[in-house]
């Protein structure tokens, strides 16, 4: 059991020190993720949920920011490693999308620069082999017309495609583990609905564990197994979808299941009739 | 609309700027006089069509030191940009990606450089490298980092917490990488423009030095000295003085041309 477990987060606690009173955003976060798994991470603005996933991504400050505690990935601590030893594991091993695809694209490169940017950084791979990469993960993404918006710049695509070409930039390594931060927040419901079924599609094929933020409780009982739920920087209740689903221990869970929108409007007698 | 009145701004001034590029390269290819022969016989002679421009107080060639000025002056203002610009997005790139202690340090001293007016801050470079051609452009380059360095720094600053930064550290890029490949092509537009606004200002720098007499040393031609040394025989060879200036406008207007139409 213990051997497929590929991140194991213990007691991490993240104290802010860029001003005079540290501030502690995330107290005591444990998490072990199992291959190919997709876990839930739900919680409201502020709740620390983003903040726990910018550690594991290695992406916080060291300078300002205090952790305490030991994310163990591939038996190496990455609170403690060397830069260029991170380095190696960031875009290679862990990706992370964000909310925002048109901000986390560079508005002056065109797709395929930046889809191709970690096989520059990671790989040796000459030319071609790269073209072939980022046309078959472009492919894999479902975009239409891959060919085309190769030679795209950010502004010229919609924010579905954003998204996917973001999905694909974090996916050409071929990680074990994708961050995925509110990726579906920025855009409307149908594109969601499709960013959600690309990431399952991801998963199932690839294997790769997937830690999904949100704080849309709908979308997290669709997609993932197990989740955690996040309030004023502590886990405050974690377990499979269904049984926190159906029988919430915590009064918070309980009005984040509540707040669900529900549709329920009274078409009334005149659309019944057929 | 808007964009059409951008546009021709700057065919125009490149068309200037081409102008000017072949008027000195004809210097460089006709037949004309030596830009720095004397010929006592020739003293004020009046524009003609041997001598297009007419000659100077010592009888040389007006057109050819014109033409030759005109090189010296670019080649200077070249220069001093490509200074400006190397050092100044070093340090712009340097300071406002890593902020802390490096960037309070270096800005401080570019402020204090800042504080001098150019000019009076190249007057000392000059005054301790002596004066020629060379150090005028060592110490207008080195006048002209700090506000190469303030533009690029604000770019720098406000790239480096977008989210495609962020997303270019995850892919296991370092520094360096993003910093020159993710970043500086992001900050091309203003830069591009700082470069055409600091060509201007390096032309006129020059033209003051020379003017002042501590650029370009006699006998060699510069449009600044020219204008500095026709000032006295305004009135009986007005010629001395209008084509050196007119020299003058064209580049300035050029380069002021092209600049304009990069601004929003």
């Amino acid at each position: 059991m213990k051997e497929d477990i590929i991140l194991e987060v213990q007691d991490l606690n993240i104290e802010f020190h860029d001003h005079i009173i540290p501030e502690t955003v995330v107290y005591d976060f444990d998490l072990e993720l199992k291959e190919g798994e997709i876990v839930g991470l739900v919680g409201e603005s502020g709740s620390g949920k983003s903040m726990s996933a910018l550690a594991i991504a290695g992406l916080l400050s060291r300078k300002d920011m205090k952790k305490r505690g030991h994310i163990y990935y591939d038996g190496k601590d990455l609170l403690t490693i060397s830069r260029n030893e991170l380095r190696s594991i960031q875009g290679n091993d862990i990706s992370m999308i964000f909310q925002e695809p048109l901000t986390s694209l560079n508005p002056v490169k065109r797709i395929y620069d930046q889809v191709e940017e970690p096989l520059r950084i990671h790989t040796d791979l000459d030319k071609e082999q790269r073209y072939e990469k980022v046309l078959k993960i472009l492919k894999e993404v479902d975009l239409r017309d891959p060919e085309h918006v190769m030679k795209q710049y950010p502004h010229e695509l919609s924010g579905g495609m954003r998204q996917r070409i973001m999905i694909a930039t974090a996916m050409i390594m071929e990680p074990k583990i994708l961050i995925a931060d509110e990726p579906t927040t920025a855009l409307d419901v149908t594109i969601q609905a499709q960013i959600v079924k690309l990431l399952k599609k991801l998963n199932e094929q690839r294997n790769t564990a997937i830690i999904f933020i949100s704080h849309d409780l709908s979308l997290v009982s669709t997609l993932c197994r197990r989740v955690l739920v996040m309030k004023d920087g502590y886990i405050v209740e974690s377990g499979p979808v269904k049984a926190i689903f159906e029988d919430p221990k915590e009064e918070y869970t309980k009005k984040l299941i509540a707040a669900i929108p529900k549709i329920d409007i009274d078409l009334g007698n005149g659309l019944q009739d057929e | 609309m808007k964009n059409r009145i951008k546009n021709i701004n700057f065919i125009l001034g490149a068309s200037i700027i081409c102008f000017m590029a072949l008027f000195i390269l004809a210097g460089k290819i006709l037949p004309l006089r030596d830009p720095n022969a004397i010929d006592a016989t020739l003293k004020f002679a009046k524009p003609s069509l041997a001598h297009p421009f007419g000659c100077d107080n010592f009888g040389r060639e007006i057109l050819s030191r014109v033409m030759q000025g005109s090189l010296s002056t670019f080649l200077i203002a070249l220069g001093t940009v490509f200074i400006g610009t190397i050092f100044g997005v070093i340090i712009g790139a340097a300071t406002g990606y890593f902020g802390g202690v490096i960037d309070e340090i270096l800005m401080r001293v570019n402020d204090a450089i800042f504080a001098f007016p150019s000019i009076l801050l190249a007057l000392l470079f000059i005054s301790l490298l002596g004066p020629g051609t060379y150090q005028v452009v060592i110490a207008l380059g080195i006048a002209f980092v700090p506000s190469f360095a303030r533009i690029v720094r604000g770019e720098f600053l406000k790239n480096r917490n977008m989210d495609y930064v962020k997303c270019a550290r995850l892919m296991g890029a370092s520094h360096l990488r993003i910093m020159v490949i993710h970043i500086l092509p992001n900050t091309l537009r203003v830069l591009l423009n700082a470069i055409l606004i600091g060509f201007n200002n390096a032309v006129l720098a020059e033209a003051s030095m020379s003017f002042l007499g501590i650029g370009v040393q006699p006998p060699d031609p510069s449009l600044g000295r020219m204008l500095s040394e026709a000032q006295a025989y305004l009135f009986k060879a007005p010629n001395y003085a209008l084509f050196p200036g007119l020299a003058l406008i064209l580049l300035v207007l050029g380069f002021g041309l092209m600049s304009d139409s990069f601004e929003k």
